[in-house]
């Protein structure tokens, strides 16, 4: 008797402890994109008081006829690719000088940071003006090719386009992230190993790489998240171009509702990557887990 | 621990609410018209995508809700439109009028729509082709027609006049020529707004154009298939002309917005660019001392083929399951025939109206188009009857062969399975 | 000898990446420059100093906007959605995060699960569950929607860290007879204040940028709109109201700057409070 009131207890209090957090969850994400589960098999144009049920069509219709969805799911992930492996090697790197607490390092962090505050039509008009007038100034003055390529208006440059601006804007926060995780490693360990005789590099990967794990697991986590689920820098800069080569899967599945109307594959779309998204990182989460040292 | 915890964000609680209540009532911004003490019933909503003069037409609004008992709320979203109508009939928060873009993209709304067709005394306020505008498959009129715009090729009349052009190019080859001399005045030709998938499509559509057919006939004609864009007669023009773009203006036009290329028109870097009569206040501030004039588009080697498109671009409707239906067709009537609105339109926006009478409108491109329209000598838009979706899909299409990565072969084919879709 | 070289090397790795963040300053100051300028002269001469000084557009902007109601709105959403995050978050982080059963592993799975799903995808079917729920075009409505949305990343945050707090300092706690919620407020909670600082700072910032969810949730309210959405506005496929935008965008990146500026000495005194301690 008593041992199961004990277990109702710890349940109870472990409903108290998680409950409001998950109540908030299922309200703004998970019951809505439980609903798109039920529009998917319809086609609808988003307005309409009337759906038409069209069963698994849509979904067919991803696998079989849609260039624009597979093209988008391969610049996708070839961008995550980029993205997940330059910003969080720059901003480990960008945090090894500023995890100490002084008033310069303070001020680097703020302005790493800056470019993630800033509203993105502001960005947009920056970058604008830095791949057109600002370039073609460059180029007057060095004349190196580089300079004289139409940046955004090729579709194999404007990939780099978006991996520069997104890598830029990002950085600061997973500089904050990983400052936070490496000022958490004891002075004691790191000094212990430099009278040890280990060197800079080697004390580095040694130590300092597996304390901070938690940091990385996060970042890695966030920036493969952010990645996948690339869209304003799209939506605002590139417009998917130039000849839809910088169209990414959320990009695609937002046109499909509202500018083609078809709320029902917009959906059906949505639950398709899901799934692929879900199997990803969870892959992603067991690898860094296992790699993570308590404390 | 705890107690200085609960005690700080009791204060923090209370000074937000203070904050709340002051927010609360003070004034309005730019885009809020609610008007009148807050005993008024009667609460229309308008949903409008205007950019500009967007104060003065508060103002008017708010000046005919009070003298009507009516509190008027009136929402300007020109960004992310369609997100946004779609998401408030979601919600259930459906505007008493709601302003839409005239063809395919209303059609979708007319089920939510109040039928006009037995309103005559409203109707003949109207002009009749504007009237067409608004109508369903069957005939029936649910919208209500707010201003013309016109669009083609804009051109800077004083680098025409630099280059020695006197004669406004209506074939190709004329076209061909004109750029020549513009280079060799080392003016650059073109500026096309080529980042834009709207812009190429725009373009695209004066080579669609069958001016035997008209726009209505030409698109009911490719909806039923019993014409192709292979068929279609100035179509494959289209590619020749994109070629001429491409060799006369730079090649970094894939990366020009309506911004760039409007601003390039206007400052005297380019001489040509495809855009509409819209733009007229972005080129006043942009440069009031540019003189900007509309050619016809050269679409083949007859130069009665050149073809300036006009039509009504906004059309209105009225909720029909709108608490306050009268009033909302009363507002809806006022906000389109009015003498205040009229003037609004003509003055402030500079458009010319789409009810009867004769207009003097601000602005030279206005002013241009409608000595076109007088003479009968523009077409519809084909371009907003397109099937929804149509257009970003053909405007990356044409980006796709600009850049030579397909054929015109190829795109026209391409072209024609979106449209079909 | 040895100290002494590893000293000067890393102090010029630190000029280097203090250098290289000028780059990431430069968008403030073009901002800030052009923000003075007239819509033409903005376009033709981009990175040129303005030619005149005057505060005239951001005297306009502010009042035009209605800047102190959309600050207060702004305000009131950021406070309170940040206030929602810090209470619930942790609470599910640090219990999912001590609970190694298979039913919490579920549970926090389906809590960072949204993480993975760009809000596009389902955000018409939001507005049709917020509007079934009749909370459209309210703050209240705006705000929970918020909430919910921050909390997935910082719960994922915050377990993370729980991990760096002993089991030790817990058990001694229950040993001397204080229960669990005691503890988790005087023990745990502390020293997860590096992360929740952290937490705090991003939500913050999130909920005072945002355009978006604001768009749709409250969407048709003018006078509930927020700082960011009503700049927003200005903007059309067709046209764009630099000239007020951008003062605009300069006048709500202050206090962000400032917050965050002040915010960082917090998180890192947590931390090195923690280290030490632990």
């Amino acid at each position: 008797m008593n041992r199961k009131k004990k277990k109702l207890l710890l349940g109870v209090e472990f409903g108290v402890f998680t409950f409001p957090a998950l109540g908030f969850v299922l309200f703004a994400t998970i019951i809505p994109f439980i609903m798109n589960l039920y529009y998917s098999v319809f086609e609808w144009n988003g307005i309409s008081q009337e759906k038409t049920f069209v069963g698994l069509q849509n979904f067919a219709k991803i696998f079989t006829n849609d260039a624009l969805f597979l093209q988008s799911s391969i610049f996708t992930l070839r961008f995550s690719v980029f993205f997940v492996i330059i910003v969080n090697v720059l901003a480990i790197a960008i945090a090894i000088p500023l995890a100490k607490d002084k008033r310069v390092t303070r001020v680097g962090r703020a302005f790493y940071y800056v470019p993630y505050i800033i509203s993105l039509t502001a960005i947009s008009l920056i970058w604008k003006f830095i791949f057109g007038p600002g370039f073609e100034a460059l180029f007057k003055l060095t004349d190196w090719n580089f300079f004289g390529w139409s940046w955004i208006g090729t579709p194999n440059l404007a990939f780099y386009v978006v991996i520069i601006m997104t890598v830029w804007q990002n950085v600061g926060f997973y500089v904050v992230i990983y400052v936070a995780g490496m000022i958490a490693v004891p002075r004691d360990v790191m000094e212990a190993s430099q009278i040890d005789g280990a060197g800079k590099w080697q004390a580095f990967r040694k130590i300092t790489l597996p304390l901070i794990m938690p940091s990385i697991s996060i970042c890695i986590l966030t920036s493969l998240t952010f990645a996948f689920k690339l869209f304003d820098v799209i939506m605002v800069f590139t417009k998917g171009g130039p000849a839809n080569s910088t169209v990414s899967v959320a990009y695609n599945i937002y046109k499909e509702a509202f500018t083609n109307s078809s709320y029902g594959l917009a959906t059906a779309k949505s639950l398709v990557f899901f799934v692929v998204v879900l199997m990803i990182t969870l892959i992603q989460l067991r690898v860094t887990k296992s790699k993570e040292v308590e404390a | 621990m705890k107690r200085r915890v609960l005690a700080s964000m009791l204060s923090v609680v209370l000074s937000v609410g203070l904050l709340a209540g002051c927010g609360g009532d003070s004034g309005s911004t730019g885009s809020d018209s609610s008007s009148g003490s807050s005993d008024k019933d009667v609460k229309l909503s308008v949903f409008d995508a205007k950019a500009y003069g967007t104060e003065e037409f508060d103002a008017i609004l708010a000046d005919y809700g009070e003298k009507n008992g009516l509190s008027i709320e009136v929402q300007h979203s020109p960004n992310d439109y369609d997100a946004l109508v779609m998401s408030r009939f979601n919600s259930d928060d459906i505007p008493d009028i709601l302003a839409l873009q005239v063809g395919s993209s209303a059609q979708q709304y007319y089920e939510y729509a109040y039928d006009w067709s037995d309103d005559t005394e409203v109707l003949e306020l109207f002009n009749e082709d504007a009237i067409a505008t608004g109508k369903d498959a069957d005939g029936n009129v649910m919208s209500l027609p707010g201003t013309y715009e016109t669009m083609g090729l804009l051109y800077n009349k004083d680098l025409f006049e630099q280059a020695g052009i006197t004669e406004l190019p209506a074939t190709i080859s004329e076209m061909e020529a004109v750029c020549e001399k513009l280079t060799a005045a080392g003016i650059t030709p073109f500026a096309v707004a080529g980042k834009e998938l709207w812009v190429l499509h725009q373009l695209a559509s004066n080579f669609m154009m069958d001016k035997s057919l008209e726009a209505q006939g030409v698109a009911d004609q490719l909806n039923s298939g019993e014409l192709t864009f292979e068929e279609l007669p100035n179509y494959k023009n289209l590619f020749p002309f994109l070629d001429l773009v491409i060799k006369y203006g730079s090649e970094k036009q894939l990366e020009y917005d309506w911004e760039t290329s409007e601003n390039m028109l206007a400052n005297g870097e380019a001489a040509m660019i495809q855009m509409g009569d819209w733009c007229q206040a972005t080129m006043d501030e942009f440069n009031p001392d540019a003189n900007l004039g509309f050619i016809p588009c050269p679409v083949s080697e007859n130069p009665e083929d050149a073809t300036l498109l006009s039509s009504v671009s906004w059309t209105y409707i009225v909720n029909k399951d709108s608490e306050h239906l009268e009033e909302a067709k009363e507002l809806l009537t006022f906000m389109l025939t009015s003498d205040e609105m009229l003037d609004w339109m003509c003055n402030v926006i500079g458009n010319v109206p789409a009810a009867q009478g004769e207009f003097e409108v601000k602005g030279d491109l206005a002013n241009e188009a409608a000595g076109y329209i007088s003479a009968g000598k523009t077409n519809g838009w084909i371009h907003t009857l397109a099937p929804t979706g149509f257009q970003d899909e053909a405007g990356a299409a044409y980006q796709n062969y600009m850049l030579g990565n397909a054929s015109a072969e190829e795109t026209t084919k391409l072209i024609q399975e979106l449209w079909n879709e | 000898m040895r100290n002494r070289k590893i000293k000067w090397k890393f102090n010029w790795f630190l000029l280097v990446i203090m250098i290289v963040s000028l780059l990431w300053l430069m968008p403030l100051i073009l901002i800030l420059i052009n923000s003075f300028k007239p819509y033409n002269d903005m376009i033709q001469n981009f990175l040129a100093l303005p030619k005149t000084i005057s505060f005239e557009k951001y005297i306009e902007t502010w009042s035009l906007f209605d800047f102190p109601r959309l600050i207060g709105n702004t305000l009131i959403y950021t406070i309170f959605t940040v206030l929602g995050v810090v209470v619930c978050a942790p609470m599910a982080a640090y219990k999912l995060s001590r609970t190694k059963t298979k039913y919490s592993q579920f549970v926090f799975t389906l809590i960072i699960l949204p993480m993975m799903v760009p809000f596009q995808a389902y955000m018409i079917s939001l507005t049709r569950f917020v509007s079934m729920l009749n909370l459209t075009g309210t703050r209240v409505g705006y705000i929970l929607v918020n909430i919910g949305l921050c909390i997935p990343l910082a719960t994922f945050m915050i377990h993370g860290f729980v991990k760096g707090v002993p089991l030790e300092l817990e058990e001694c706690a229950y040993i001397d007879g204080a229960s669990k919620i005691r503890t988790y407020f005087s023990i745990v909670l502390p020293l997860l204040k590096p992360i929740l600082t952290t937490v705090v700072v991003l939500d913050t910032l999130a909920t005072w940028n945002d355009v978006i969810t604001n768009q749709l949730i409250v969407g048709s309210k003018m006078n509930a709109i927020n700082l960011q959405n009503a700049l927003y506005m200005q903007f059309s496929s067709q046209s764009a109201d630099w000239e007020h935008a951008l003062p605009g965008i300069i006048i709500s990146t202050i206090p962000s700057l400032i917050f965050f500026v002040f915010m960082q000495k917090h998180v890192v005194e947590g931390v090195t409070a923690g280290a030490v301690k632990g």
